[in-house]
């Protein structure tokens, strides 16, 4: 699938924020786009909103698969995330909750499959429940779930959190090979490095 | 070898990651258990010897089981908004395998809550119960209605101030003619000669597929919105 994002006119007001007067693009399929801007100038929020988690003020969001347009339950079978407020269930070991997660998204991973994506993610072994991973590791969990869903639309906010150099390293692979996929991104990120993976910026003030 | 999982795979997979968590933590039926056995036993140190009438015993049985059901069914919406799992959820699932899925539960802990609570009813107060396959009926139909209202109103709380609050006073209205009824119903169960029970149990019924019809079509926008 090859799917468009295109957003008209958006505007976001919180009771006491106003964050965009009219944001109007195209996110084409395949592409790489980053979005920047200042702490606090609504770079997550914009992403949800282009990913329809949230809903603008105002404005419009269309997702279109060549000639077809998708409806928003459509699209998010099709949008994969990697977010900070995105997190595991505590009790739950690293491969339970990539099963889970990765089957309600409506895919079934056998045993095997869990265990190549974790050691992929430098998470297998015994690791035990969630609750004992660092920030990190959470993170490197999350990796592990955008690859397991395979998703055509990656959401990226802050990929590179939390990581260290193993991490980041893994990111920009995961990057690379997304971009050779023809997988659209949309990167929220102040990052420079990641920035520098970008076919397209979109500045927010 | 990937396979696509069914809605109702999925809804099952919800009830068994609910069970799973629950079996770690406890959080949920240490609350409605410890809340229900209390309260239990405050009534039979506070009326001792008295010989309570089957419309009073009907009452506090259900009065005991609300109050119970107020105190941990949340936890399936909140302790997602807690813990930060509502957000991976919002992004990889579909609304209404999440909405039945925790339904199922709630409908499960308030079935054995009930049979937890039943005996210990029935053997504390000196309760004849003269159809205890009727009174089996309405706690699984009574239980539906209050499983699929409290499980709404609990999604529907989890970005407010006060959610325990809410909770209850949001249920209470949708609840009480499910639990007029059942009270009702209960009362003919404590009694040797039945009288007419047909038509609050077709009510309960009716009463039960009405909430699951509406609180399916509001929730994907709940979930979405």
């Amino acid at each position: 699938m090859n799917i468009d994002i295109a957003f008209t006119n958006i505007h976001k007001t919180f009771p006491s924020l106003s964050l965009y007067q009219g944001l109007t693009g195209k996110i084409p399929a395949g592409v790489c786009t980053c979005i920047v801007g200042e702490n606090g100038s609504g770079k997550s929020t914009f992403l949800k909103i282009l990913a329809g988690i949230i809903k603008p003020s105002a404005g419009f969001i269309t997702y279109m698969d060549a000639k077809r347009k998708l409806t928003m339950e459509d699209f998010r079978h099709h949008a994969g995330f990697l977010t900070p407020d995105m997190q595991f269930y505590d009790t739950m070991t690293a491969k339970e909750n990539l099963y889970f997660f990765t089957a309600m998204s409506g895919i079934e991973l056998s045993d095997s499959e869990l265990l190549e994506l974790l050691v992929h993610v430098q998470l297998a072994g015994d690791v035990g429940a969630v609750k004992n991973f660092s920030t990190g590791m959470k993170q490197r969990l999350k990796i592990a779930l955008l690859l397991a869903s395979k998703k055509e639309v990656w959401f990226l906010d802050e990929p590179s959190s939390n990581l260290d150099k193993a991490g980041r390293t893994l990111i920009k692979k995961m990057l690379f090979n997304a971009r050779s996929q023809n997988r659209t991104i949309l990167l929220a990120t102040n990052d420079l490095v990641e920035v520098g993976y970008a076919d397209d910026v979109i500045q927010l003030s | 070898m990937q396979t696509m999982s069914s809605s109702f795979h999925r809804t099952m997979l919800v009830v068994q990651k609910e069970i799973k968590t629950e079996c770690r933590s406890y959080y949920a039926m240490s609350a409605l258990f410890m809340f229900s056995l209390t309260t239990l036993t405050a009534i039979s140190m506070s009326i001792g010897n008295l010989q309570l009438t089957p419309q009073l015993l009907a009452v506090l049985l259900w009065i005991i089981l609300f109050f119970s059901a107020m105190t941990g069914l949340s936890r399936v919406f909140l302790q997602e908004q807690v813990s930060g799992t509502i957000q991976t959820l919002r992004a990889y699932s579909d609304a209404q395998p999440i909405l039945f899925g925790k339904f199922i539960y709630n409908f499960l802990l308030l079935n054995i809550l009930t049979l937890f609570l039943l005996p210990l009813f029935v053997i504390v107060l000196n309760v004849d119960i003269y159809h205890p396959l009727l009174l089996l009926l309405i706690f699984f139909m009574g239980n539906a209605g209050i499983a699929m209202i409290t499980t709404l109103i609990a999604s529907m709380i989890i970005y407010t101030q006060m959610q325990n609050a809410l909770f209850t006073v949001l249920s209470f209205p949708l609840i009480l003619p499910i639990f007029l009824f059942c009270i009702q119903l209960t009362e003919a169960v404590f009694v040797p000669d039945t009288f007419m029970l047909q038509q609050p149990l077709v009510f309960i019924f009716i009463y039960d597929l009405v909430m699951i019809g509406i609180a399916s079509i509001l929730f994907d926008y709940i979930w979405y919105d």
